[in-house]
């Protein structure tokens, strides 16, 4: 009813510029993270992709056709001049920016030069070689949790991120940069896809190592209502962001809404429900003894709603998801169950690139 | 045996002549494989066979008999799916749950015919279906009134249509309540959430006083406060939405408002605290509200045809207008009602 009365005014496609026979070539950072792996794995199978130049510190998992790898780290302070030489060099048409950490990291600093000032590089990287076209791999996390949120977060929303997390800050800081790039080179296409909670049965990250013991820490008294995206919609997404132009951000979230009891419901797990005054110091404490994955302030996306919008991706992008929240985390809890013997390692083989860069 | 089978059968590459022994190196890792497999977990006829062939041991034994020959994380992992499908629950995309609310039904229709033998008039200008703004007066220290709104169109509107009541922010502070409040339908108050219920085709309720409304002081009972800053009269514009005024009489005295204390609410993440006659004095049991009769009366759609929807939006001294206009017209329900009226218990 609300697609239908809020209908786009702009035509099928409109947003699409790019030829779609013709060829393109494909350079993406993090090749060892769930996206950069998968995206690999995707174009490599691309008749329309030349081929794919692949950065990281580590040689990718797969790619034996298209894929050439440069080592490249993003900590390294001539990150930038050597990024922009292997960018010039092979005539990229698309970068794609993935290599984010999966985990608020224990080493904050390091964290701090990969994430943020690493991005900055590779922006500035894409300036200098003045590619046509970035795509970043972002997250709803940038919207902060709060309970003066809408319940349906849109992108042009202020990235408030929660308060004290270095993380989401230096999350919010990439799509500053990228938002600044779009600025100065207005001829570029630059998108951010903001994917919320993603999960399934291979991708590892701070949600699933979350929601796979177990017990699972919760806040007492509040129970927010949360949405979550299947890994394979998350690819299918950045893929598409890929092949045609959509300038802009993007969430890219499941359909429907989950309250988080429910998701510790359906998986069959306990919740522990923490008082909030003393949950904010205990996750502190356990996360700087490196016993959790959970920072203080993180507590705030599991106290506050942060769920965002799905319009924008449906009316502009025109693309919709194959699962909804509630079919995305059935498919991570069912690959959590113990299944025939065997297929646990060929899960794990797959479930690689947990960090990237 | 059968996990073998599961793996095969989900990869599309033909696998009659495969070792079952390397099975797994052909699994595709995110294929349905992995997922239909779940099937596969414990089956029916397997637990059925294990229970025959345990029939006759002594209990204890037959116990572990069976954890031995289903596999304890498999039987776990069975037990859990089983609680967590017989736990599910359905909710709308704000979180309201219908199975929660079924049981409070009876209390809220205990307060409406009973307690406060609320009175409506004009139900008829609340349409039946489609998208309807109410928008209301706000008072009476707890918000028991929007409770009653909802209450009267449930109990006494031919169509029992669930009204969305919006409610100010601070409710999502508050370790509880905002839990509460999401489940039986309220809404955080925001032109965002408004509107997405409204184009949901939701009767959806407004009080544009706020805490301004709902917190004044008994001195002030029925003077409206200043209507927000026109966020109704917009909302029902870009909407589509006919707007009705709504007034409530009796909520005022149901819990007069003394006096306010902000200095010790703020820390507590309240707008204030409030003193009535009975609160903090009697505590817990001062938020039982006066059994006062109250009056719910719902006025004709204000009319916005003469301007068209967008010239509306775009002209802000217009919204203005007619927000003052729909401030008066709910004035005008309170003033009728006030003056009809005898008895603040008695009506």
């Amino acid at each position: 009813m609300v697609r239908a009365a809020m209908a786009d005014p702009t035509p099928l496609g409109s947003s699409i510029t790019r030829d779609p026979q013709r060829p393109f070539r494909v350079a993406l950072t993090g090749c060892r993270t769930f996206f950069g792996d998968r995206l690999i794995r995707a174009l490599e199978d691309d008749p329309r992709c030349e081929h794919v130049l692949a950065f990281d510190i580590r040689p990718p998992l797969s790619g034996p056709k298209k894929t050439r790898y440069t080592r490249l780290d993003l900590t390294d302070p001539s990150a930038d001049e050597q990024m922009a030489r292997a960018l010039r060099a092979e005539g990229i048409d698309i970068l794609v920016h993935t290599a984010f950490l999966a985990y608020p990291s224990h080493s904050r600093s390091w964290a701090h030069e990969l994430e943020a000032i690493g991005s900055l590089y590779v922006m500035n990287a894409a300036a200098a070689a003045a590619v046509p076209k970035v795509v970043l791999t972002s997250s709803t996390a940038v919207y902060g949790a709060h309970p003066s949120n809408p319940n349906f977060i849109s992108e042009d929303a202020g990235l408030r991120g929660v308060k004290g997390s270095r993380w989401v800050a230096d999350r919010i800081t990439v799509e500053k940069e990228l938002a600044r790039l779009a600025r100065d080179c207005p001829k570029m296409v630059t998108t951010s896809l903001r994917f919320c909670m993603t999960v399934g049965p291979t991708i590892r990250n701070f949600y699933t190592k979350l929601l796979t013991p177990q017990f699972v820490p919760a806040v007492m008294g509040y129970d927010p209502l949360m949405q979550f995206v299947h890994e394979d919609d998350a690819v299918a997404a950045l893929l598409r962001a890929v092949h045609e132009d959509h300038p802009g951000a993007y969430n890219i979230v499941g359909d429907g809404t989950l309250y988080f009891s429910d998701v510790i419901r359906l998986g069959g797990k306990i919740s522990l429900p923490v008082p909030h005054f003393l949950g904010y110091p205990a996750a502190d404490a356990l996360f700087n003894v490196q016993l959790s994955v959970v920072p203080g302030p993180f507590l705030d996306y599991f106290r506050y709603s942060w769920v965002a919008d799905d319009g924008k991706m449906r009316r502009k992008m025109r693309y919709s998801p194959q699962y909804t929240s509630r079919g995305a985390l059935l498919a991570f809890f069912d690959s959590l169950l113990p299944t025939a013997p065997g297929t646990h390692g060929a899960e794990r083989a797959s479930g690689q690139g947990e960090l990237s860069s | 045996m059968t996990a073998n089978k599961a793996i095969g059968s989900g990869d599309g590459v033909p696998h009659e002549h495969r070792d079952p022994q390397l099975d797994h190196l052909f699994a595709s890792p995110s294929g349905g494989d992995v997922f239909e497999s779940k099937t596969d977990i414990l089956s029916l006829e397997e637990v059925r066979e294990a229970l025959d062939k345990v029939a006759d041991l002594p209990p204890l034994k037959a116990l572990a008999e069976l954890f031995k020959r289903l596999g304890v994380d498999r039987l776990s992992a069975a037990l859990r799916r089983a609680l967590a499908q017989r736990r599910d629950r359905h909710i709308d995309e704000f979180g309201f749950d219908e199975r929660f609310l079924e049981p409070l039904w009876p209390i809220a229709k205990w307060f409406h015919d009973n307690y406060f033998r609320v009175e409506s008039r004009g139900l008829e200008h609340v349409p039946s279906t489609g998208r309807t703004l109410l928008v209301a007066n706000h008072s009476g220290t707890l918000p028991y009134d929007g409770a009653m709104v909802v209450a009267a169109i449930r109990f006494q509107h031919p169509s029992q249509r669930h009204v969305r009541a919006l409610v100010e922010d601070f409710i999502y502070h508050l370790p509880f309540l905002g839990m509460f409040m999401s489940r039986v339908g309220a809404v955080r108050a925001c032109q965002e959430n408004a509107l997405r219920l409204l184009e949901h085709d939701h009767a959806t309720l407004v009080f544009p006083e706020g805490v301004k409304g709902i917190g004044k002081l008994y001195a002030k009972r029925y003077r409206l406060q200043r209507f927000g800053r026109g966020g109704a009269v917009r909302l029902a514009a870009a909407a589509r939405a006919p707007m009705i005024p709504v007034s409530i009489v009796g909520a005022e005295e149901s819990m007069p408002l003394l006096s306010k204390v902000s200095w010790l609410a703020r820390p507590l993440g309240l707008p204030y605290i409030p003193v009535t006659p009975t609160l903090p004095l009697l505590g817990p049991l001062g938020l039982v509200p006066l059994p006062t009769k109250w009056f719910i009366d719902f006025g004709a759609p204000i009319d916005l045809s003469a301007y068209g929807p967008d010239e509306l939006l775009k002209d802000r001294v217009a919204i203005n207008r007619v927000n003052e206009e729909l401030r008066h017209a709910v004035q005008g329900l309170i003033d009728a009602r006030l003056a009809e009226r005898k008895s603040v218990f008695f009506g």
